[in-house]
């Protein structure tokens, strides 16, 4: 039988791994695969899966367009109030779309590797925080796309207030108390009435954001 | 139902008190043979599976083959039976269409069996 993978291997792979599935999961990686490279190789193929799982199971269709619609509509305000000209802009509503994303991406992502046994209070003001931190980092890699630094720290200081309270109000999934064993699914049907129109309402959002940049761009020279 | 999930299905029933990821991975393997399959796919699946309230899973005590890991056990749920239930049955129906058009010998009438 091949040696198992140095514990230190293990504890760096179970990093990554949401802590959710950690337990299993390093347990059936260890199982399947006897060697160190086998090990690594088997994490290498698994963990994608196990994040994007654990993604999927974390997150609230309806909630996060919340949060996107919340998160875009405080940059486009910090611009219009702060640096119009970035509206006159052709690209300037993409570039205002950059740190909401950044910010959404940790959000999911954060949601994901919360741990289900562990509920911090101030977790629904940690992943805000940490995705405007990163849309601020992420503003380096963007060059000539960057925001000016003025409307970040308005725009980025309105979207947490804002979206915190939205996550106070609305927990993540991961953090709504479970009386019974009820699947996550069933969880998210507390929004039912919203979760029918979901798509809809995406598509008319994509649709009036859509004309009202045409209509900003054109009427704002 | 999609047809992974029937698979996973049929591998956690057939496995019964022994189904977890690896077993199922191995299982599902064997039953979409020469098809590969990923041991990620199969932890996509089982969430989803276990969201939809078709199994439900608990954690098994740490083992020593594991490095001291629990097992994360599955268990088929009634409407998880009821589905595999049903795909089996249009399975049965394609091949009862299959055979009475290509007019080969049909085989016995299957019956499903619910486990005990």
């Amino acid at each position: 039988m091949a040696a198992s993978p140095p514990e230190v291997i293990v504890r760096a792979v179970g990093w990554l791994i949401p802590p959710a599935a950690r337990e299993a999961t390093l347990g059936d990686l260890h199982e399947i695969s006897g060697g160190t490279a086998a090990f690594l190789g088997a994490a290498f193929v698994t963990i994608p899966f196990v994040v994007w799982s654990r993604v999927l199971r974390t997150s609230d269709a309806v909630v996060r367009l919340m949060e996107a619609m919340t998160l875009y509509t405080s940059f486009v305000l910090a611009g219009r109030w702060l640096e119009p000209a970035i509206l006159y802009d052709p690209s300037g509503f993409a570039r205002l779309a950059i740190p909401p994303g950044v910010v959404l991406l940790t959000l999911m992502l954060a949601d994901a590797y919360s741990d289900p046994k562990k509920r911090p209070p101030l977790r629904p003001i940690f992943g805000p925080v940490l995705g405007m931190a990163l849309a601020y980092a992420s503003q380096a890699a963007t060059g000539s796309w960057a925001l000016p630094h003025i409307l970040l720290w308005y725009a980025g200081g309105m979207g947490i207030v804002l979206v915190s309270t939205l996550r106070m109000t609305i927990p993540p999934i991961a953090d709504r108390p479970q009386l019974a064993r009820i699947p996550a699914h069933w969880q998210k049907l507390d929004l039912e009435g919203f979760h029918g129109l979901a798509r809809p309402l995406i598509i008319v959002a994509i649709v009036v954001l859509i004309l009202l940049s045409r209509f900003l761009t054109n009427h704002l020279k | 139902m999609a047809e992974f999930e029937q698979l996973v299905l049929a591998a956690i029933l057939s496995l019964r008190e022994d189904a977890y990821g690896v077993t199922i991975y191995r299982k599902v393997e064997q039953l979409s043979a020469p098809k590969a399959v990923a041991l990620g796919a199969i932890y996509v699946t089982l969430d989803r599976l276990e969201d939809k309230g078709m199994v439900s899973s608990r954690l098994s005590d740490p083992k020593p083959e594991r490095g001291g890991r629990a097992k994360r056990l599955y268990k088929l749920e009634a409407l998880g039976e009821r589905a595999l239930e049903e795909s089996a049955e249009t399975a049965r129906r394609i091949w009862d269409a299959v055979t009475e058009a290509w007019g080969r010998p049909r085989r016995p009438k299957w019956q499903p069996v619910r486990p005990k």
